[in-house]
C-alpha cells in the first residue's frame, strides 16, 4: 500500500476508534446523569421515591384532588423494632429487610399511588379516593395482612410489624407539610399504645401530642430546677416488724402541671433521652442516702429502685445508668436493689438477661416486681439471677377475703422458698393481710398500713427510731 | 571551532574507510564522532578507523540513518571531526553496561560536575532498557535535587527488526549497547525541539503497565484497542502507528508534548499488551495524535529559523531525529534536505534515533521523548 494511503487509512481507523470512544463516553455520561437523577428523586436502597420527590408528587396529587373533589390519604408507616434487626443482624441485613419491605409495599398499591421511603424505617403512601374512610382502612389492613408473612433474612425469618398513622386531605389539612406532620402524629400515637396498629389523625391526638410536647419541655426544666424529688416507701421484716429498707419512688411536682405521675413522665424521659440525666440525678440522690445508712450503721437496709425494660434493653445501660450507682467498695452496692416488672422481664428475657447478669455481678440486688400479675415461666424464673419477688398488690388486696387468692399467694411464697427467692408483699392495708402473710412465711412487706411513702428526712428519722410498726 | 562532516554512502567498509581517509586528510582534529551502518563488520571498521585516524580516541557508533550536512545517509559512514580553537575540549564518560557498577551515581556525579557543559548522549537501545534507565536517572536526579543537562538520543536501527543492533567503538574497543556522554567544555549552545504532531480525540487512561508494555487502557485491554485499529490496515503489526503516536497528556512538563510510539504487540500465554518505544507510567493519560509531512516540516523549518536568529554565530549543529519521523516524511525527506541546505549554514551532523533525550520545560531535569527532532547549535566560547 502506498504510504500516503496507509497514512489516510490509519487516520480513518484512529478516528473510528475515537468516534467509538466518544460514543462510549456519551453513553457513560448519560448513564451517570440518569444515576444522578435517580439519586435526586429516588431512594437508592429501595428504588422507591425519596422524601423530596414524595413531597413534589403529593403536592401535585393534592392539587388534582382539589379540582376533582377527591380526598387524599397520607399513610405514614414506621417499622416496629427495626433497630433490633440492624443491631442483631447487621446493617447489610437491615438494608435487605428495608428493600424487601419496599418490594412488598409496591405490590399493595396502585400505579397512580405514591409510595416512598422517607428515610430509616419510615415508608409512606399517598393515594386519592372518593367516599368513606373504609377505602383507607382496606389498604391499611392489606398492609398489615401482607406483613403477617415473615420475610427471609440471612437464614432466619423476621415478621415485620408496622405502626401506621393516617392523615386525610382536605379534612386534616391541604398542604404537604401539615399532612405529613399529622400522619406522623397519628403514627406516634400508635407506637405509644403498643405498636402494630393504625390510627387516623384526630384533634384528640393532636391535643395529646401537644400536651406531651409541653410535658417534655417542662420535664427538661424540672430536672434542672429541682422539681423532682424522691420518696421512700418503707419495707419491714414481717416476723419482727423491723425496718428492712424502702422502695425509692420518683416524684415530680411540676410548676406548670402540678403532680405528674411517673407512668406519664418516665416514658417521655425514655423517648427523649432525658432518662440518662434523670438516672444520673437519681444515682446521686440514692448514693447520698446509702452513705447516711452507712453512717447510721444500717448496712443491712436495702433501697430498691424501679428500672424499666427500655433502660435495660439499651446496650449502653451500664455506661449511662448502672455505672453511676457503682461504688468502689463493692459491699456498698448490696444496699441497692433494682426492681423490674414480671411481665416485661418474661417478655424480654433474652434481650435483657446480659444486663441483669452484669447488675448481679456488680453486687446489686434484683427483685421481680408485680409478681403474680403476669405469666411467669418457672424455667425462666429459675434462670433469672433474681434475689426476690414482690407479690403484686392486686393479689395481696384480697388475700384475707378470697380463698383462691389466698392459695395463690401461699403457692408463690412456697415455690419462691424452693427457688431461694425472698418474698415481699406489696400494698398492705390491714393487719389481717400482714398476719396471713406472717403465717405463710412471707419475709417482707410494704404498704400504707406499714407506712405511707416518706420524705428523705422522715425516712432517716424512722431509721434512727429503729422500728416502724 | 572548526568542524568537518564527511558522509560516505553505499560503500563496503574497506572502500568507505578509504574515501573517509581521503576526505579527512589534512584535517587536524581533537574529536572524532563516527556513525556507521549496523550492517558493517565491526572488526573491519576498528582496523580501518585506526588506519584513517592513526589514533584510538574516537567514538564510533552504529546507526541506520545519519545526517551529514544536508544529506541523509544510509548504509555508510558519516564522520564529524572537530578542531577546537579557543580552549574548548571534550571529555567522555562511557558506560559499557547500564545494569552494572552503579551507573546512576556515576552519571549523576559526572553531570553535576559538568553542569555548564554541553553534555551530548549517544546511547545504545539496550533492548528497550535504556529508555527506562533515562527515567530512573531523571527520578534519581530529582530526588537529589540535581540539575542534569543532557541532550541526546538512542541509536537507531531498522525498526522492523526484532533485536536492534546498536554498537559503539571507543578506544578501539567494541561495546554492545554503550551509553556514552560527550561533555563539551567551553562551548555555548542553543537547543530546539520539534514535534509537529497534533493531539486528537478524547483522553484515555493507562491503568495497568509493566515497564514499557501497557496492559490495560481505561476499561479494556490495550492489546484489543490497538488491534482494532491495526485490523483496518493491510498490515498486522504496529509499525504504521508511528504516524499516530500517543501524546502523554499527563506529562505536561515536556519542552514539547511527550509522545510514545507503539513498538509491538506482546502476546504470550496469560499476557497481552502493547509495548512502546519508551516508558509509560501507570495512571498516565494520553490522546492519540496525528502528524504528516506538512506539520512536521513546518515546525522544523520554523525552529531552525528561530535557532539561527537566536544563535547566529553557531559553528556546528547537531541533530537527533526520531526514526519514526522519517517514516512519516517518506518522499518529503527531500524537502527536509532542502530545508537543511537552505537554512543550516554550518556543518550539520546527526543521527536518527529510537528515542530522544532533552531537558524538561523547566530545564532542571531530563525527559525521554519519542517522535521529536532535536537540534543543538553550538559554538566554542
Amino acid at each position: 500500500m502506498d504510504p500516503k494511503d496507509l497514512q489516510i487509512n490509519l487516520l480513518l481507523a484512529v478516528l473510528k476508534e475515537i468516534e467509538a470512544k466518544y460514543e462510549y463516553l456519551l453513553k457513560k455520561t448519560e448513564r451517570l446523569s440518569e444515576e444522578y437523577k435517580k439519586h435526586a428523586y429516588y431512594d437508592p436502597l429501595t428504588g422507591l421515591y425519596n422524601r423530596y420527590s414524595f413531597q413534589l408528587l403529593l403536592e401535585l396529587k393534592l392539587r388534582k384532588a382539589t379540582r376533582k373533589n377527591e380526598k387524599v390519604a397520607v399513610v405514614f408507616m414506621d417499622l416496629d423494632d427495626f433497630k433490633k434487626i440492624n443491631d442483631s443482624l447487621g446493617h447489610t441485613e437491615g438494608d435487605k429487610f428495608l428493600k424487601l419491605v419496599g418490594e412488598k409495599l409496591s405490590k399493595l398499591i396502585r400505579k397512580e399511588d405514591i409510595l416512598a421511603r422517607l428515610g430509616g424505617d419510615e415508608f409512606i403512601v399517598a393515594f386519592s379516593y372518593n367516599g368513606g374512610e373504609e377505602k383507607v382502612v382496606k389498604l391499611v389492613e392489606r398492609i398489615h395482612k401482607a406483613f403477617e408473612k415473615p420475610l427471609k433474612l440471612e437464614g432466619m425469618t423476621v415478621t415485620p410489624n408496622v405502626s401506621i398513622g393516617i392523615a386525610v386531605a382536605p379534612m386534616n389539612g391541604n398542604d404537604v407539610s401539615t399532612l405529613l406532620k399529622k400522619a406522623d402524629m397519628a403514627m406516634y400515637h400508635v407506637k405509644e399504645r403498643g405498636k402494630g396498629a393504625y390510627q387516623f389523625f384526630s384533634e384528640e391526638i393532636q391535643q395529646k401530642v401537644i400536651k406531651r410536647v409541653r410535658i417534655e419541655e417542662a420535664l427538661r426544666e424540672g430536672i434542672s430546677s429541682d422539681e423532682l424529688f424522691l420518696v421512700f416507701q418503707p419495707r419491714v421484716n414481717i416476723p419482727d416488724g423491723s425496718l428492712a429498707g424502702a422502695e425509692v419512688l420518683l416524684r415530680w411536682k411540676s410548676k406548670t402541671f402540678g403532680d405528674i405521675n411517673p407512668a406519664t413522665f418516665i416514658p417521655i424521659a425514655e423517648d427523649t433521652g432525658m432518662i440518662y440525666k434523670l438516672g444520673s440525678w437519681l444515682a446521686n440522690k440514692v448514693k447520698g442516702v446509702v452513705e447516711q445508712l452507712n453512717k447510721l450503721s444500717r448496712r443491712d437496709l436495702r433501697l430498691s429502685i424501679n428500672v424499666s425494660v427500655k433502660q435495660l434493653e439499651k446496650p449502653d445501660f451500664y455506661d449511662e445508668f448502672l455505672s453511676r450507682f457503682v461504688r468502689s467498695d463493692r459491699k456498698m452496692n448490696t444496699a441497692i436493689e433494682f426492681e423490674i416488672t414480671e411481665t416485661l422481664v418474661m417478655q424480654k428475657f433474652d434481650e435483657i438477661n446480659t444486663n441483669l447478669k452484669k447488675l448481679k455481678d456488680l453486687g446489686f440486688g434484683l427483685l421481680i416486681d408485680d409478681f403474680g400479675s403476669g405469666y411467669s415461666s418457672f424455667s425462666r424464673l429459675k434462670l433469672l439471677p433474681a434475689d426476690g419477688v414482690k407479690i403484686d398488690l392486686e393479689l395481696i388486696k384480697d388475700i384475707d377475703r378470697d380463698e383462691k387468692t389466698y392459695e395463690i399467694v401461699k403457692a408463690i411464697v412456697s415455690f419462691s422458698k424452693v427457688l431461694g427467692l425472698k418474698t415481699i408483699a406489696e400494698g398492705i392495708e390491714r393487719e389481717s393481710q400482714l398476719s396471713i402473710l406472717r403465717d405463710m412465711g412471707c419475709e417482707e412487706a410494704q404498704g400504707f398500713y406499714i407506712s405511707k411513702p416518706l420524705t428523705e428526712e422522715e425516712f432517716i428519722e424512722v431509721i434512727e427510731r429503729g422500728k416502724i410498726l | 571551532m572548526k568542524a568537518r562532516v564527511i558522509c560516505v554512502q553505499d560503500k563496503p567498509v574497506s572502500e568507505g574507510v578509504k574515501i573517509l581517509k581521503e576526505k579527512s586528510a589534512g584535517f587536524d582534529f581533537d574529536l572524532a564522532l563516527v556513525s556507521f551502518s549496523p550492517e558493517y563488520n565491526v572488526e573491519e571498521l576498528i582496523e580501518g578507523f585506526e588506519n584513517v585516524f592513526g589514533r584510538k580516541d574516537y567514538l564510533a557508533f552504529s546507526n541506520i540513518l545519519t545526517v551529514g550536512n544536508g544529506e541523509i545517509c544510509s548504509e555508510g559512514i558519516t564522520t564529524l571531526l572537530i578542531k577546537f580553537e579557543r580552549g574548548a575540549k571534550a571529555e567522555f564518560l562511557v558506560i559499557e553496561d547500564l545494569r552494572d557498577k552503579e551507573p546512576i551515581s556515576k552519571i549523576l556525579n559526572f553531570l553535576s560536575e559538568r553542569g555548564d557543559n554541553l553534555n551530548f548522549l549517544i546511547a545504545g537501545f539496550g533492548n528497550g532498557y535504556t529508555s527506562n534507565f533515562i527515567e530512573t536517572l531523571s527520578d534519581a536526579a530529582s530526588k537529589k535535587g540535581l540539575n542534569i543537562p543532557l541532550i541526546g538520543g538512542i541509536q537507531g536501527d531498522n525498526i522492523n527488526l526484532e533485536r536492534y543492533r546498536t554498537y559503539q567503538i571507543f578506544n578501539g574497543r567494541f561495546i554492545e549497547d554503550g551509553f556514552t556522554i560527550i561533555s563539551f567544555y567551553n562551548v555555548n549552545y542553543e537547543l530546539s525541539v520539534s514535534f509537529g504532531f497534533k493531539p486528537i480525540g478524547p483522553e484515555y487512561k493507562v491503568v495497568d503497565v509493566v515497564g514499557n508494555a501497557v496492559k490495560r487502557i481505561d476499561e479494556e485491554s490495550a492489546y484489543y484497542l490497538f488491534e482494532r485499529i491495526v485490523s483496518q490496515l493491510p498490515v498486522n503489526d504496529l509499525s504504521p502507528l508511528t504516524y499516530t503516536p500517543i501524546i502523554l497528556t499527563s506529562e505536561s512538563d515536556g519542552v514539547v508534548n511527550v509522545a510514545r510510539t507503539p513498538k509491538k504487540f506482546i502476546f504470550t500465554p496469560g499476557h497481552k499488551s502493547v509495548e512502546f518505544f519508551g516508558p509509560i507510567r501507570e495512571g498516565s493519560t494520553f490522546k492519540f495524535s496525528f502528524g504528516n509531512d506538512y506539520f512536521l516540516l513546518k515546525e522544523l523549518e520554523e525552529n531552525i529559523k528561530t535557532l539561527n536568529f537566536k544563535f547566529p554565530s553557531a559553528e556546528l549543529m547537531l541533530s537527533i531525529e526520531c526514526l519514526g519521523r522519517t517514516k512519516i516524511l517518506q518522499s518529503a525527506v527531500e524537502r527536509e534536505k532542502e530545508i537543511y541546505k537552505k537554512l543550516v549554514r554550518v556543518p550539520l551532523f546527526g543521527f536518527h534515533s529510537l528515542g530522544e533525550i532533552a531537558p524538561n520545560r523547566y530545564f532542571n531535569n531530563i525527559k525521554f521523548y519519542n517522535e521529536v527532532h532535536i537540534l543543538v547549535a553550538l559554538r566554542e566560547v
